[in-house]
């Protein structure tokens, strides 16, 4: 069936099963990168701490704009990146009540501000409520363009640097030791990621969104033994559960983001049950890591 | 005298607030397998990893080969500590020993069909060339260390970092990776270990440097290992492990 036809026939339905899943494919494929580098709950603090970043664009704006939302939602994301490695460098405070800290006070000081824009005709009419739990069901053509772009960043950038991402990921001292510019790549793969969690959470809403980044990954490492293998796998299961998650939550009048996540903690379950209850693996992986490395936050970890 | 492979001068590191290294003058003479040895706590893997780049010391200086290591290229090899990465990830063992070609590649870094070659050869030399395919969570902590050391060896680096290479291995991959060394340095190669066992400093390395914080000695092994400077980087007890094993025939 020629696709284009379909999208004559119901052209909302079509608009929303393509942005979940290039927002699926970008998603996946970088957070198996998240998953592998250990940082799989940045995906949750970043999506928390950009919410007060996209009222403030609002608000500065007075009207919807979604190139001022993400704007202010990735200065905000960035800042509160930044402010977790601050704390982790500076303080005493550990790496995980770091991260649990900065989401925390990011999120209350978006509440405040979410309450205070409720007060605004406007603003209430505006729908920002939508943005905690996503509203993928009004995706608009624009958006579509948005996440096509998010997409072929994230494939351009994980194509020409994937010696370098594969090297950083499974041994940083080793990389810097081969000369490769490790806070170069970090710094783009933080760009790249809070780029994701902020286009993201228009469809997966605040808090699934790092839901979406993780699971594509963590089911991949089942049924894979390669990095390519798994990022690709990542990239294109991320892809499917968004159109299959789509179209489920329009039989079943679910709300999108909700469904896509369901879907894909099934997608875990089964890679899990099939690829490990089955053969249990032989692993002798069992060494313990200081929590820094675990957690390896914008290269705090490299030493 | 020919370039010394490793020149460092007035060297100090600190972890905030507390020295991990004081001070530090130690030239390492080129084509000689060197044990740094030391405490815990000494500063041995600091000393290496600051050589490597991944430190940056409060002060002082460290040349390679005469030359900023920012201008060695892949003339250095670091081999860190096994537990120092996550095994659990998703690669074959080739795929690791790849990683060492790295510095030969074009732009996008993608391997060619000689580089592949290069780095069987090493899995080849390290004994786990049946290993090839295998995923690097499926590895004894023996074979581990043999995949670490084939991914320097595929390097081709002049000088090698090994950071407790003999730590938890059996005894075969011991001797193998201490014969691999010797081949090493018998092929021109500079050799740096940190090395953990006093019992076995004067059997491994012909030079040694003690570490306490600050340089107590370094030059040939016998100058260093004597019962006085042992004395004071370890306290009585060191002393007399190494006198027991002089009085031996």
């Amino acid at each position: 069936m020629n696709p284009l036809i379909w999208w004559e026939i119901n052209p909302a339905l079509a608009t929303v099963v393509l942005g979940t899943a290039l927002l699926g494919l970008a998603t996946g494929a970088l957070g198996s990168m998240a998953v592998l580098r250990r940082n799989s709950l940045m995906g949750d603090a970043l999506s928390h701490a950009a919410y007060p970043g996209l009222l403030a664009g609002f608000l500065l704006n007075g009207t919807k704009s979604v190139a001022m939302m993400v704007i202010g939602a990735s200065l905000f994301a960035a800042l509160a990146q930044w402010l977790t490695g601050f704390l982790i460098r500076s303080t005493r405070v550990r790496p995980d009540a770091a991260l649990a800290l900065v989401m925390g006070c990011f999120f209350g000081f978006g509440m405040v501000l979410q309450s205070h824009l409720q007060q605004n005709p406007s603003a209430a009419q505006a729908g920002l409520k939508d943005y905690l739990f996503g509203q993928a069901g009004l995706l608009l053509e624009e958006d579509i363009a948005l996440l096509a772009t998010l997409a072929v960043l994230v494939l351009l950038a994980l194509f020409v640097g994937w010696s370098r991402w594969k090297i950083i990921t499974f041994d940083r001292a080793h990389a810097v030791s081969l000369g490769i510019n490790v806070s170069f790549w970090d710094t783009l793969y933080n760009f790249l990621f809070i780029l994701s969690v902020v286009i993201g959470l228009q469809v997966a809403g605040v808090v699934l969104m790092s839901a979406l980044l993780i699971m594509p990954g963590c089911a991949a490492r089942y049924w894979t033994t390669r990095m390519s293998a798994m990022v690709t796998l990542a990239g294109a299961s991320g892809a499917i559960l968004g159109v299959a998650g789509t179209f489920a939550s329009n039989e079943l009048s679910w709300p999108p983001g909700p469904t896509i996540v369901l879907l894909g903690f099934s997608w875990l379950i089964l890679s899990f049950l099939v690829r490990d209850f089955r053969k249990k693996r032989t692993s002798y992986s069992g060494f313990s890591q200081d929590t820094s490395s675990s957690l390896n936050i914008s290269g705090v970890g490299a030493k | 005298m020919n370039t010394p492979a490793i020149e460092i001068e007035d060297l100090t590191v600190a972890y905030g607030e507390r020295p991990a290294l004081w001070d530090i003058d130690l030239k390492v003479p080129s084509g000689v397998m060197m044990g740094l040895i030391g405490p815990n706590g000494a500063g041995k893997s600091t000393l290496i990893k600051t050589v490597m780049g991944l430190i940056t010391p409060a002060a002082g200086t460290v040349r390679i080969f005469g030359k900023p290591l920012s201008e060695t290229g892949s003339r250095v090899a670091y081999v860190p500590q096994r537990s120092s990465v996550d095994w659990d990830f998703p690669a074959t063992v080739l795929d690791v020993a790849l990683m060492g070609s790295f510095g030969r590649l074009g732009l996008l870094g993608r391997p060619k069909r000689a580089d592949r070659q290069t780095a069987r050869d090493a899995l080849a030399r390290v004994g786990i060339s049946n290993l090839a395919n295998r995923p690097v969570n499926q590895l004894s902590g023996g074979q581990q260390q043999r995949v670490f050391l084939a991914r320097a060896l595929v390097q081709k680096a002049e000088l090698y970092l090994l950071d407790e290479p003999f730590q938890g291995v059996d005894a075969a991959t011991e001797s193998l990776i201490l014969d691999l060394l010797r081949t090493i340095r018998s092929e021109g190669g500079t050799v740096v270990v940190v090395h953990h066992d006093l019992q076995t400093v004067a059997d491994r390395f012909d030079q040694a440097a003690l570490l306490k914080v600050k340089l107590l000695a370094s030059g040939p092994v016998d100058e260093v290992m004597t019962p006085n400077l042992l004395q004071k980087a370890y306290g009585a007890t060191g002393a007399e492990l190494i006198t027991s094993r002089v009085s031996q025939p």
